[in-house]
């Protein structure tokens, strides 16, 4: 298999948000804001990317009546050590990031991402499976929060962009809002791409 | 039988490891991250009190039933010139916050600065910035504030829509620290 075929596949053909619907609760919850949106992209490819080293190097090791608790510990020990790292080293980050590092442990894109390819395949396509995967959440994220930060707050990045052209509404930003946003993105998605079965 | 004593060692092997990184890596930062912490509080006084170049902390032990919110007070000064006080509050949103509150020395608040949160980013966290916080600056410290959803009055802050839960956790952060400072400001009195 070649690499850079592992890489884009996270991209597009198995974008963990639109195509694997994998994720959800962290994509829901954190899209409010493009800026928490990339935290949490980049917080969440260090641990995948951490995770499916590990585990693609223990593959033979792990057995696999017991491969679930061991990716567990791998997990959130990696999710743990980043957090640890961050407040010591980078503490402005990790006030703004510091409330995704744990929510991580509970986004099954990474326990999926271990048990669906890093326990299967070797090192180096492990690797580029996590930052494809990483990549491909990050740029979903920064997408759905685009949307509800414009519709909803009237800003992108923090940055007022739409004038006074319209009342933001909060409903973008509350729950519904997300659902309604993801929900539209993926239909326009399918269509576009031809993926509906007819 | 041999089988399970396989398994059961294995993963005992992976925890043992797991747990030995993570100790090691609190080794390595638990020492920065107090220290960290320590510098974040002495700059967040000097934000919520700019005026003030030393700061004395006082001894609150006896109001600490009264007061449970108020975890630490301060006294600023200028060359021994009482330039006001800084409080350290502990408030709950959705989880726990903690805030600095400065009072100056005409009684009006010069400063909330929120140091720790965990609301709901974008939401929740917008009540802990500054657009939000500022609304307090140069306020007179003699009544308690109110939590509003229109335009706001006197000694009245207008809530985030959508984050009223944090926004009336700064306000309820603001009100203990005013209450502690009448307080103070009772037995300053006296003791003239």
């Amino acid at each position: 298999m070649k690499l850079s075929k592992v890489f884009f596949n996270g991209i597009l053909n198995e974008n963990p948000t639109f195509r694997l619907v994998l994720g959800m609760c962290p994509t829901l919850a954190v899209t409010t804001s493009v800026a928490s949106g990339i935290g949490m992209g980049i917080a969440t490819i260090f641990v995948l990317l951490g995770s499916n080293l590990v585990t693609s190097l223990l593959r033979n090791f792990i057995p696999s009546k017991v491969r679930i608790p061991a990716y567990i510990v791998i997990v959130a020990t990696f999710v743990t050590i980043v957090g640890m790292v961050m407040q010591a080293f980078v503490p402005e980050i990790y006030q703004t990031l510091g409330i995704f590092i744990p929510l991580i442990v509970v986004n099954c894109i990474v326990l999926a991402r271990i048990e669906v390819f890093a326990s299967k395949n070797p090192v180096a396509a492990s690797v580029m499976d996590a930052l494809g995967m990483g990549a491909g959440f990050t740029l979903a994220l920064i997408l759905l929060a685009s949307i509800r930060e414009i519709l909803g707050s009237g800003s992108w990045l923090g940055f007022n962009v739409t004038g006074d052209l319209f009342e933001p509404a909060i409903i973008m930003l509350l729950p519904p809002g997300a659902f309604i946003a993801l929900g539209l993105m993926m239909a326009l998605l399918n269509k576009f791409t031809g993926r509906v079965e007819e | 039988m041999g089988d399970i004593v396989k398994i059961g060692l294995r993963l005992f092997i992976i925890t043992a490891v797991a747990a030995f990184a993570l100790g090691l890596t609190n080794a390595a930062t638990a020492g920065r991250i107090e220290e960290q912490a320590a510098i974040a509080r002495i700059e967040a006084k000097s934000q919520v009190l700019p005026q003030a170049l030393e700061f004395q902390k006082l001894d609150i032990e006896e109001y600490a039933d009264l007061h449970p919110m108020v975890l630490e007070v301060h006294e600023g000064t200028a060359n021994g010139e009482r330039k006001g006080y800084t409080f350290r509050v502990l408030s709950r949103g959705f989880a726990q916050m903690e805030l600095y509150v400065g009072i100056d020395a005409s009684e009006r608040i010069s400063g909330v600065n929120v140091v720790y949160q965990r609301e709901t980013p974008g939401l929740g966290t917008r009540a802990t910035a500054t657009a939000y916080t500022g609304q307090f600056d140069g306020m007179e410290a003699r009544n308690v504030f109110e939590l509003v959803k229109t335009t706001p009055a006197t000694n009245e802050i207008q809530a985030i829509s959508g984050a009223t839960t944090s926004s009336a956790a700064v306000v309820n952060a603001v009100n203990a620290a005013i209450e502690f400072y009448a307080l103070l400001r009772k037995e300053g009195e006296h003791n003239k």
